[in-house]
């Protein structure tokens, strides 16, 4: 048994003054002032100290696209076709590449990480700790509206050109594949594989992560069809999200925005504005940041926090951001994203609140375990 | 003017209650506050702290065009050898990127020939001498036009050059092109010329040790054959990124080098070491810090600086990052990079303590004049 004794802690939901928190089977045992312990617990001196939830990023393809490595190496977009929902993150992510150790470093401690934007359809992305623990095998299916001129590949199929077309493209497999599951003889064998997939998205049993980097209008399409099918949904990067800040709260649709911290460096991104996760979340739209890793590093996440701090929002706000928000998001709040009886021991202890840029993370503990300890 | 200081960080000392008159732009005297007599033109900013404007010398801000795949990138592709060319020919000056630059503080930039990676890529696109890049003010006063002359090493000009089907596409072929080039100019320098070579004639300036040739440098290998055209040229020069500088610190004492963008992923073989940790590694050397605008974007140079002191850097040492010796590296440090009598009366008015994510910018002064931000 560990107990972590003395300093702040910030389980998500408040702040504890002079806590304590003791660990049990990988699991959090007890959670909040100070008691008198026995002999039986390893003790770890936080006096001082700033204790969080491991952090969580909602965006990222880690493990997919390799650090130190010429993009050759990329393992995030497959060019067979617009529509690729058969593609499993799981069967193509390092847990040996480096960025996953650094990530730790950083106090990141849980990961969704899968498929790049080129396809309509890009594949299935997987929830995992950053110690190489998968939680979710198969956790959300990546759809994506634009930009289309990554799309610019040899494939068999034709890749749709415009964003009538895109758009048209994944109402057509949404309905051919709801079609299916009412009557599973309607349609080609061939793609029941690729089927099976959509359909755990239309049975809301899988998120669906939606790519919209580019403009309004995409996510004005996209707010429809979520509704139009009922999905469970996030929609991811949002550069245009405050111009329809009313729309996507009425949607109650989650948003994992970002990255934060980026110049407008394609016409995809004339949007950017580092004000609009601030303008979201104070209009009450759920929102997490992404490093959407490799465009910012993996283990820099809690430094988009501190961007959004810049920005005019709360520490406390914007560290839910990466710890509580992308949780329930991913729909796995129940293990982590804050410090809870019962939920995964995954701590980070730091000399200073974490979003503050002189902050040392200096204990990262995962499943209970020390997997990192500045020396 | 005056500006009454809560806390004047210069960044040499902390001073608590001092007032800095302002004449002409320039910084006239800095007293205790008690002798300020009634004046018109006053900012009282005795609850803040006030720093030395932000300098970062390596930017490509105006040169790069924003929002456009196929826009200007900084620099020329038709030849690997232009240091005729420079960046004032081509900069926008109302590139919004100077505006938030302002508001962040930041009042003295150094502009460079681009260079440009984008995502789904690991080639930076990058020539071997794109060109002369430029210093500036923020408000877009020249600081000087001439400042420096590029030189990119290592994999991002071989493999650019490949992919263009252009040459050299070697190390040694690069290194064989710039030798080239400087052993000629040496020549012209020399003759009495009946016609004036621009490439040439812009590079007597690096042989005359008048302004720093500035290498692209990331891995060591890179730097030691940096130095050693130095050496073999007898030239000033700056590394810029030097991403495994760190590695090397003995041999880089005395070289200035302008270090990052230290948030960026290791994305390619070149910047299979980057990471913001070496920074601990880096103690001692004469160095900087820069975002790489539009790499890193110029408004958060402060928390570049800011990461330093995760990695065990005062707050001194940090501030110092960005701006004495910042204005060193560029030469400029006559005229700006601290808070002293006869310098430019470049600062910044904070909210707090610098390097705070929640201290905001009250007002920036660049040259005498007064920038606020959205606090006021």
């Amino acid at each position: 048994m560990i107990a972590v004794a003395g300093g702040t802690v910030w389980t998500g939901f408040e702040t504890i003054k002079d806590g304590l928190i003791i660990i049990e089977d990988g699991k959090i045992s007890y959670v909040g002032q100070k008691v008198n312990l026995g002999h039986n617990y390893k003790k770890i001196d936080a006096t001082g100290k700033f204790i969080t939830p491991g952090f969580v990023d909602a965006h990222s393809h880690i493990g997919l696209i390799p650090e130190g490595l010429d993009w050759e190496y990329s393992d995030v977009n497959d060019f067979s076709g617009p529509i690729t929902p058969q593609m499993r993150a799981i069967d193509a992510v390092d847990f040996f590449d480096k960025a996953f150790n650094d990530a730790l470093y950083g106090g990141v401690t849980t990961v969704y990480t899968g498929p790049g934007s080129a396809n309509v359809i890009g594949g299935v992305g997987l929830i995992a700790k950053t110690t190489g623990k998968v939680l979710v095998e198969e956790a959300a299916l990546k759809m994506a509206l634009g930009p289309k001129g990554i799309r610019e590949y040899k494939s068999k199929e034709p890749y749709p050109s415009s964003r009538m077309g895109t758009v048209a493209l994944l109402r057509n497999t949404l309905y051919d594949v709801k079609r299916w599951i009412q009557n599973p003889q309607f349609n080609d064998k061939t793609k029941e594989f690729q089927y099976e997939y959509v359909s755990k998205v239309l049975k809301r049993e899988m998120i669906a992560k939606i790519h919209l980097s580019t403009s309004p209008d995409e996510i004005i399409a996209v707010l429809e069809l979520i509704k139009e099918f009922d999905l469970h949904a996030t929609i991811d990067h949002v550069f245009a999200g405050d111009l329809l800040t009313e729309q996507i709260k009425q949607a109650n649709v989650p948003v994992v925005y970002g990255p934060v911290m980026l110049s407008k460096l394609y016409s995809a991104f004339r949007y950017v504005d580092d004000q609009i996760p601030v303008k979201l979340s104070k209009a009450g739209v759920l929102v997490a940041l992404m490093t959407d890793h490799p465009v910012i590093p993996q283990k820099h996440l809690r430094l988009l926090g501190s961007v959004v701090v810049r920005n005019g929002l709360s520490y406390d706000e914007a560290l839910k951001m990466i710890t509580l928000n992308p949780a329930k998001m991913l729909k796995v709040d129940d293990k982590v994203g804050s410090i809870c009886v019962g939920k995964d021991a995954d701590i980070v202890i730091s000399s200073d609140h974490p979003l503050r840029l002189d902050s040392k993370i200096e204990i990262v503990i995962v499943d209970g375990e020390i997997v990192f300890h500045h020396s | 003017m005056k500006i009454r200081c809560g806390i004047l960080f210069t960044p040499f000392e902390q001073i608590d209650d001092v007032t800095i008159s302002i004449e002409k732009g320039k910084i006239e005297e800095i007293s205790s506050s008690s002798a300020l007599g009634p004046t018109s033109d006053f900012i009282d900013a005795s609850r803040y702290w006030v720093v030395p404007g932000f300098i970062d010398p390596h930017t490509h801000i105006g040169i790069y065009r924003l929002e456009g795949e196929n826009a200007d990138h900084g620099f020329e592709v038709s030849d690997p050898l232009t240091p005729h060319l420079n960046v004032v020919d081509g900069i926008d000056p109302f590139d919004p990127a100077f505006e938030d630059a302002i508001k962040s503080g930041v009042t003295t930039v150094g502009i460079l020939p681009g260079s440009y990676m984008s995502f789904g890529s690991s080639v930076e696109k990058i020539t071997i001498m794109p060109g002369q890049g430029a210093i500036y003010k923020t408000n877009g006063k020249l600081v000087n036009k001439s400042a420096f002359v590029k030189v990119a090493l290592g994999e991002h000009p071989k493999r650019f050059l490949a992919e263009r089907k252009m040459t050299p596409t070697t190390r040694m072929g690069i290194i064989a092109e710039i030798r080239s080039i400087l052993k000629q100019t040496i020549q012209y320098m020399k003759g009495s010329n009946e016609k004036t070579d621009p490439k040439l004639e812009s590079l007597i300036p690096v042989l005359e040790k008048k302004i720093p040739l500035r290498f692209h440098v990331h891995t060591l290998r890179d730097i030691v054959v940096a130095q050693n055209i130095a050496r073999e040229f007898d030239l000033k020069i700056v590394l810029d990124h030097a991403t495994e500088a760190y590695n090397l610190k003995d041999q880089l004492k005395d070289v200035p080098i302008v270090y990052g963008p230290i948030v960026f992923s290791k994305r390619g073989v070149e910047l299979k070491n980057l990471d913001s940790s070496n920074l601990s590694k880096m103690k001692g050397l004469n160095f900087c810090l820069t975002t790489d605008h539009p790499t890193i974007p110029i408004q958060y140079l402060d928390f570049m600086a800011g990461l330093s002191m995760a990695e065990g850097f005062s707050l001194q040492e940090a501030l110092s990052l960005i701006t004495i010796n910042a204005a060193k590296i560029l030469g400029i440090n006559d005229q700006t990079g601290s808070v002293e009598v006869g310098k430019d009366a470049d600062l910044v008015v904070l909210s707090n303590r610098p390097f705070e994510p929640d201290t905001r910018v009250i007002c920036t002064i660049v040259g005498g004049q007064v920038y606020w931000g959205s606090e006021k």
